[in-house]
């Protein structure tokens, strides 16, 4: 719990740093988007600008090289240069960031603001020395010249066209020959003195104009503008190894967040796959458990079940411990899956109960007789198996249920219930009219409860006479009164008393009466049944211990105990062994019924055989009766013990049963049993 | 030599030809906020009387400039020495008024509706005129879609008017565009002249001038005319007195009076003066006369804006 606590808590752990991760890559491809964009505008205008400026020089030069130039291009050059730099100025982004840069870039747009001023004086001496160049070529078709004339003329152009040309001031001087330049102006000739004032207006704007031309051409705002584009590429490249170095990282804390998730699923899986087997396993054995069986069942067509059951399993724990009782269901469980194993690998085995296991095959391939086999197989197997731990060696005996009709588990249980019934038999297969035995079964503990609230609960004694018909003693019976007209006897309900740990009542309402005819009649026998329950019956054993003992009382009195429930060896030979000090006479009941040991019975230092009914009943007619109850006597005889023929319902039988050497005799032929006792 | 010297400045001079024709259409025109500029150019609530508009002195009948040497302003006032210059094809001037100290037109429009001289108006009146007017309030939120008028939405819709101000296909366009006859030979030849006398030099480009800004009178020692707003008063470097913007010529034959202080009554002295005063020479009447015809050939059509008012 603690562990998936744990896992959980990681669970959330990877939750919140993936969010964070996302949030991250988002806000991080937000500010990159923002940054490249903004950037790259910057760099953008930067080339821009970068250009504009170079067409500007080059627009410059051009008109100073051309006499006729639309000055619109220089003009507009100027304004788009203007426009620029307004625009990256009032860049927040490149101001912010891009210190360095937005410095030199302030630098430069100084320097343009100065370049834009020369520029427009240029303009200023620019223009008219065209005027006059335009002039000056002009009047050599109006002029009338004479030889000396045209000489200074086309000294004065030579040396105006390689001053224009070669950017040399040199040639300037040249033209000094003050002598003609003075002719000239006091000239009529209205062409010669225009030449003049045009030609004095060329030398003198000209040094301007050139001064003007090579400051524009060499202005810093080129120095400026590289190097606001250097810084500006510096901290770009700055920036992006920054960008790289951090999606770098992103990457790698995404790639553990990955691997941890891939850890936290894999041991999610394991854990996932531990309560499933949890869930489908006992803890135990190993094996699967009902809650599987009732899933797997329903992928069979036509499933059949062999429910086991350890018999008087839960008296196993009681005496050896839990632990025993623990090691003891591993191993039959264990054995029957081996069995199951070497039989049939189809076969699966269950533990659907504390000591229930289920076989669920498939019914198609075994017929009802052929299932029924291999439980007795199953259980053959393991009742001839001896359990040893430690010091304690254990032998168990089981028995099976089988259904192939739904409910399969249930139908099964019910079955083996029936077999719990019924000693003889081992192995039970699931009918119809076994459902109304629950009816039945319900029905009768209701009455019996009732019964024995209502004081409905009373003895009948029947009695027990010698070979002289005389009464010898009398048995105490138990009868349950249902109404005036119907009085049942329990064997009926003995059962249902069993289930639910209610027969020592009953027993202590018969020894209660018993106790008070022994007192009322002081030369009463009374025969009185006791079960193995009732001997580890700590009320029952009291009562026994404090009323019976008395020196009056125990002489007379008899126990009689079922052979098959002798299954408690010591702790009935350790009750037996006190009461028989007291004067208390023990009888085994229904003796030859089962699997009856005499060296068990020897050892329990018994006084009376009750010979089984049903040996009696046809001993008349049936061999193998006579030869066991002639055993049973002979054995008797030769332990010196006494025997009791039950059922003795004849005459034949009675005779029959004296010849051979019984003592007592109990039966309808002799008496019936009744509800008092008439002495 | 002589003839070798006279094809190399013959080279020189006819380089390429240095005027460009006005575009047909206008393109990248906000119509609605044309129209809208349109109605307060028209509009004397702009002046701090109420009396003046901003075509109160450019008029369209005056082909965008104004017919007397000196406009008035509010209250009688007089922004002298200077000449309104003409508001068609301004969109193509390099800089505004005389000295350039505009950069737009929708500067020039802000400069001009503040000078106290001219619309005396100052933003907060102009707001709270604009906001209290319900026709106002609607026609500036259809277009800029704002509840508040403010003085930048004014003038940002009269220079968007005042882009729509084109005088297009005029004969000389025409002529550049490649109809040869669409100058006669007078006309032709006044252009020859317009060019080898050097007027190009300075009128050139798409306007035919406002590209530069020069010197009046580069060839006369003591100017008499009176100086006014020149370059001086924006950089106020000695050099830059009795600098101005080079004027447009297109319109010019409408436009009179001439220079920047409207002295000049006549298209004929303006030319000789510019003769006299900037290329230092007498241009003969006769060539004056084909001069004249040429610029008259830069008289284009009335803007589309303006047809039928």
């Amino acid at each position: 719990m603690k562990k998936l606590k744990n896992l959980s808590f990681k669970i959330y752990f990877l939750i919140i740093m993936g969010l964070i991760a996302i949030g991250v890559i988002i806000s991080f491809s937000f500010y990159a988007k923002k940054y490249y964009f903004n950037s790259y505008s910057i760099m953008y205008n930067l080339n821009r600008l970068e250009n504009a400026e170079n067409r500007l020089n080059y627009n410059l030069l051009y008109s100073s090289l051309f006499l006729y130039y639309n000055n619109d291009k220089i003009s507009k050059k100027i304004n788009r240069i203007r426009a620029l730099i307004e625009e990256l100025e009032s860049n927040e982004f490149f101001k912010s960031h891009y210190k360095d840069a937005y410095k030199d870039f302030l630098n430069y747009k100084k320097a343009f603001e100065r370049k834009e001023d020369l520029i427009f004086e240029f303009m200023r001496y620019n223009l008219p020395i065209k005027n006059s160049l335009i002039y000056l070529a002009n009047s050599l078709k109006f002029m009338k010249l004479d030889s000396t004339n045209i000489k200074y003329v086309m000294n004065v152009l030579s040396s105006i066209f390689l001053s224009k040309n070669t950017g040399d001031l040199v040639f300037l001087k040249e033209i000094g020959d003050l002598k003609e330049l003075e002719k000239f102006k006091n000239s009529p000739d209205e062409y010669k003195k225009a030449f003049i004032r045009n030609l004095m207006i060329y030398i003198k704007y000209y040094p301007l104009y050139r001064k003007y031309l090579y400051e524009i051409i060499n202005s810093s705002t080129y120095i400026n503008l590289k190097s606001a584009f250097k810084k500006f590429k510096t901290t770009l490249n700055r920036d992006l190894e920054l960008f790289k170095i951090l999606s770098y990282i992103l990457i790698i804390f995404i790639i553990t967040l990955i691997g941890l998730l891939i850890l936290v699923v894999l041991r999610l899986d394991e854990k996932i796959r531990d309560v499933y087997f949890l869930l489908e396993h006992d803890s135990l054995t190993g094996l699967k458990n009902r809650y599987k069986l009732n899933k797997d069942i329903k992928k069979i067509d036509t499933p059949a079940v062999i429910l086991f059951n350890i018999d008087k399993f839960k008296n196993i724990n009681d005496y050896f411990g839990s632990k025993i009782g623990d090691k003891l269901l591993n191993d039959v469980g264990n054995n029957l899956k081996n069995f199951f194993k070497n039989f049939d690998t189809s076969i699966e085995l269950y533990r659907v109960g504390a000591d229930d296991f289920a076989a669920v095959l498939d019914g198609k391939k075994y017929k009802d007789n052929e299932l029924e086999k291999i439980a007795k197989k199953a259980i053959d197997m393991l009742e001839g198996e001896e359990f040893k731990y430690n010091k304690t060696t254990l032998n168990i005996n089981l028995s099976a249920g089988i259904s192939t009709k739904e409910p399969y588990l249930e139908n099964a249980d019910m079955a083996l219930k029936q077999v719990k019934k019924d000693i003889k038999e081992k192995i039970k297969f699931f009918k119809k009219n076994l459902n109304n035995d629950i009816e039945k079964n319900i029905k009768k503990s209701k009455e019996i409860k009732e019964a024995i609230e209502s004081n409905r609960i009373i003895p009948y004694y029947q009695p027990i006479f010698d070979k002289d018909k005389n009464i010898y003693k009398y048995e105490v019976l138990c009868r349950v009164i249902i109404n005036e007209s119907n009085i049942k006897s329990i064997y009926e309900y003995l059962d249902i008393l069993k289930e639910n740990k209610m027969y020592h009542k009953i027993t202590q309402i018969i020894l209660k009466y018993s106790l008070e005819k022994l007192k009322e009649f002081k030369d009463l026998n009374l025969s009185i049944n006791l079960s193995v329950e009732d001997v580890l019956n700590r009320d029952v054993v009291n009562f026994i211990k404090k009323e019976f003992t008395k020196k009056d009382i125990a002489n007379r009195v008899t126990f009689e105990i079922l052979e098959s429930e002798v299954e408690n060896y010591e702790a009935l030979k350790e009750f037996i062994k006190k009461m028989k000090k007291y004067g208390i006479k023990f009888a085994i009941d229904d003796f030859g019924s089962g699997y009856s040991n005499f060296s068990r019975v020897l050892k329990l230092d018994i006084d009376y055989l009750k010979i089984d009914g049903s040996l009696i009943k046809n001993i008349v007619e049936d061999k193998d009766s006579q030869l066991i109850v002639k055993t049973i006597i002979s054995f008797a005889k030769s332990s010196n013990k006494k025997t009791v023929a039950e059922f003795v319902h004849s005459k034949e039988v009675f005779e029959m049963t004296k010849a051979m050497g019984v003592d007592y005799f109990q039966g309808y032929y002799l008496s019936e049993p009744k509800p008092n006792i008439n002495l | 030599m002589k003839s070798i010297m006279f094809i190399l400045f013959f080279v020189l001079l006819f380089a390429q030809e240095p005027i460009d024709p006005i575009p047909l259409k206008i393109k990248n025109i906000n119509k609605e906020k044309a129209i809208l500029g349109k109605i307060l150019f028209f509009d004397p609530i702009l002046s701090k009387d109420k009396k003046i508009a901003c075509v109160s002195c450019h008029k369209p009948q005056c082909s965008g400039a104004d017919c007397v040497q000196y406009s008035i302003g509010v209250f009688e006032r007089s922004d002298k020495p200077m000449n309104a210059p003409t508001v068609y094809n301004a969109r193509y001037n390099c800089w505004q008024f005389w000295n350039g100290r505009a950069k737009d037109l929708k500067e020039q429009a802000m400069m001009a509706n503040h000078d106290p001289e001219e619309m005396d108006m100052d933003k907060k009146t102009l707001e709270k005129r604009l906001n209290s007017s319900l026709k106002y309030k609607s026609l500036f939120k259809r277009v800029y879609n704002k509840d508040y008028i403010t003085d930048d939405m004014v003038y940002d819709a009269i220079a968007e008017f005042e882009k729509t101000l084109i005088t297009p296909n005029c004969k000389f366009d025409r002529y550049l565009r490649g109809d040869k006859n669409a100058l006669s030979e007078k006309e032709k030849r006044g252009y020859f002249l317009f060019k080898s006398y050097g007027c190009i030099t300075c009128h050139n480009g798409i306007n035919i001038g406002g590209n530069s800004f020069q010197k009046l009178g580069v060839f006369i020692k003591d100017i008499k005319i009176p100086r006014g707003l020149d370059r001086y008063e924006v950089t106020k470097r000695k050099e830059d007195k009795y600098v101005y913007k080079v004027p447009t010529l297109r319109n010019i034959a409408l436009t009179a009076p001439y220079f920047h202080n409207g002295s000049v009554k006549s298209l004929k002295k303006a030319i000789y003066l510019m003769g006299k005063y900037n290329l230092g020479i007498d241009i003969p009447k006769e060539d004056i006369n084909y001069i004249e015809a040429f610029l008259k050939t830069l008289t284009g059509e009335i803007p589309e804006i303006l047809r039928g008012k």
